[in-house]
């Protein structure tokens, strides 16, 4: 009997699951005699034009004129079902309402899309390559950057809920969080939390606490960045929602669902995303609740993690000049780098900067929220922009709430122990915002915290929110001599940006 | 052992061979404007309805393209070849072996280009293939 090695066995199985992709099939533009589109009808035709181009469906030819209605759909699906067709001179394209003719003489070439074998196993292999890489690059990111993260006890496990104080990467930037605990069940009259060092950082947690909300069933509860409670009976989904190419995100962004955002790059000049936004106001409204649901992309902690390479040894250095500076002057370089999520609001007087969110963090989507002020708002619409550097943002939902504000009851909840993996009780340090800090600089660092259950309030449904503060350092160790001529460009607005974009265009996109 | 060299030498010829052939290149197509066409692609295959003219020594001047038609059976390198494609097949005008037809009737423009990334994802299934048969 024949043996064969691991190798050849991996490499069968690689073999295996590049046949079964080539089967799934890869397209390619060929070209078809003009005389056989008859035998298309049925399909999406592209009409291009020299300098015009139509999307339409239901084309009939007849009489030498191909005719079909205009038709703003979303490609379809199969891209067999694609017929482009290329004519000239434009003057021969005829409209009509929704109705586009062209003579037949005038169509130059006709291509539809065939599987191509060869390309199809190409392209598996690269993307087989491809994912492979990505896997190593997600594993090589959570080693090397994030924050702090959270898990809750359910009664039978441990679940991870989130991570806490994103971006609060040096000291002035210490924060003030709030996590919902969407797992966290009493356990033995206890709420039980972890917080974990996974990854190279140094953690400094000041203070965690819990935040108690006893509701009515039908209302959501959730915490602005300044620690506010909003009520939210009835989130409206967005009237329109486009990226800043114009293209329809309304799909992507009315539902917390698995069709998600991420910003498209092409080879421009652009360097922010803009997601422009229109829902419908009510009369009366003067205030809005802008609900969130996202994180933020691995990409932005991997080019973080490129940037600070770039200190070489001087990492260190660099590091204690930002602990020097104010938070002010490190808020406004990351807001100039397009970090957080950027909220303007378009008023009478024009488009106003409104607030921004907080980075997320990339492990776990976290709903957020921002009260927006529409004294400067007539009309039916209330019309936002979501700014963001690009691919810096991952975002799964987009909502706004206009109700009034709902009875609630609020129990702040100290913690009543907090031991750390030496069995050792941390509590002092966690238990008030002062300058004590559980510091937790080892990625096997974990502390348990417990915090006793209050009675349930009958009829009404609990809410429990994690209220944390810290910073974090994230662990380095660059080497070389730095190029301070060309750090110094990084102060400049969009700089990080455009070095983001730059690397991302290299390494994954060639064309455009 | 003199069989294994013997071995190994075969196989080193074969890869050298799969990579000169890999090396040849997967080609794609690329969709380009009649005037940003490469200077290097000094002929012009211009398709109309059935008709199809080799063109060289083409001018792009006021918006009409002008050129000589080869009148000789033609061996063109795709590498050096653009292929535009005109409507109507009247919008052509020959006049001898000067062949004109104005830019706004050509549709399309396209030619083949080497796919670097598609020619590399070739040698490197070539090279799985080869390691899985020959392992060492």
């Amino acid at each position: 009997m024949q043996k064969y090695s691991e190798y050849q066995k991996t490499v069968a199985l690689f073999l295996a699951g590049l046949i079964m992709f080539t089967f799934s099939g890869c397209y390619t533009l060929k070209g078809i005699h003009k005389g056989e589109m008859q035998y298309t009808a049925g399909r999406y035709y592209y009409i291009h034009g020299v300098n015009s181009a139509y999307q339409i469906n239901n084309a009939v030819l007849s009489n030498g004129v191909l005719t079909g209605s205009i038709t703003y759909l979303p490609e379809p699906h199969k891209k067999k079902d694609i017929v482009h067709i290329y004519v000239a001179p434009d003057s021969v394209i005829k409209k009509d309402g929704n109705l586009v003719s062209i003579p037949f003489e005038n169509i130059a070439k006709a291509e539809i899309n065939k599987v191509d074998g060869a390309q199809t196993m190409i392209i598996s292999t690269a993307i087989a390559a491809g994912t492979l890489f990505a896997i190593a690059l997600i594993w090589l990111l959570a080693k090397e950057g994030s924050c702090p993260f959270i898990y809750s006890e359910d009664g039978s496990s441990a679940r991870f809920e989130g991570e806490i104080y994103s971006g609060a990467t040096a000291i002035p930037l210490e924060r003030n969080d709030y996590l919902p605990l969407k797992s966290i069940k009493p356990v033995d009259g206890l709420y039980k939390i972890k917080l974990a060092n996974e990854v190279k950082e140094i953690q400094n947690t000041n203070l965690t606490e819990l935040l108690v909300f006893d509701h009515s069933p039908e209302t959501a509860i959730m915490v602005d960045k300044y620690g506010k409670t909003h009520t939210l009976t009835d989130i409206k989904k967005p009237l329109s929602a486009t990226d800043c190419y114009g293209r329809s995100l309304k799909a992507e962004l009315s539902g917390y669902d698995s069709l998600r955002y991420i910003s498209q790059v092409l080879r421009d000049t652009i360097l922010k995303d803009t997601i422009s936004l229109s829902f419908e106001k009510p009369h009366n409204a003067t205030s809005a609740k802008l609900v969130v649901s996202g994180k933020n992309t691995m990409w932005l902690d991997f080019m973080f993690v490129k940037f600070t390479d770039l200190f070489g040894n001087r990492y260190d250095n660099w590091k204690e000049k930002r602990n020097e500076k104010s938070q002010e002057e490190l808020l406004k370089w990351s807001f100039d780098q397009g970090m957080p999520l950027a909220v303007y609001l378009e008023t009478d007087s024009g488009l106003k900067f409104a607030d921004y969110y907080n980075l997320p963090g990339p492990m776990a989507d976290k709903a957020d929220i921002l009260n927006l002020d529409l004294s400067g708002v007539t009309g039916d619409k209330v019309n936002i922009s979501l700014v963001a550097g690009l691919l810096f943002w991952d975002i799964d939902f987009v909502g706004m709430d206009f109700s009034d504000g709902q009875k609630v009851v609020k129990t702040v909840l100290p913690l009543s122990s907090a031991t750390d993996e030496n069995s050792k009780s941390v509590s002092e340090l966690l238990l008030r915002d002062d300058d004590l800090y559980l510091i937790q600089p080892e990625v096997t660092n974990e502390t348990s915290v417990t915090f006793h259950v209050p009675p349930p309030v009958p009829g009404m449904s609990r809410s429990v929110i994690l209220h944390s503060k810290g910073n974090y350092e994230i662990l380095r160790d660059t080497k070389g001599k730095p190029d301070i001529a060309y750090l110094k460009t990084f102060l400049e607005p969009g700089a990080f940006t455009r070095f983001s974009k730059e690397h991302f265009l290299q390494y994954y996109q060639k064309g455009n | 052992m003199l069989h294994e060299d013997g071995l190994w030498k075969a196989l080193k010829t074969v890869m050298f061979l799969i990579l000169a052939v890999t090396a040849a290149g997967c080609y794609t197509l690329r969709t380009a404007a009649i005037s940003s066409i490469p200077q290097k692609r000094n002929v012009v295959m211009l398709h109309a309805d059935d008709s199809l003219w080799a063109v060289s020594n083409y001018t792009l001047s006021d918006g009409i393209l002008t050129g000589q038609i080869y009148q000789d059976s033609l061996k063109i390198k795709k590498l050096k070849v653009t292929h535009l494609y005109a409507a109507p097949v009247s919008a052509v005008k020959i006049d001898g072996t000067r062949l004109t037809v104005p830019a706004g009737n050509i549709a399309k423009t396209d030619y083949w280009v080497i796919d670097f990334w598609l020619t590399l994802g070739g040698a490197a299934v070539i090279a799985i293939i080869v390691f899985t048969i020959f392992p060492f």
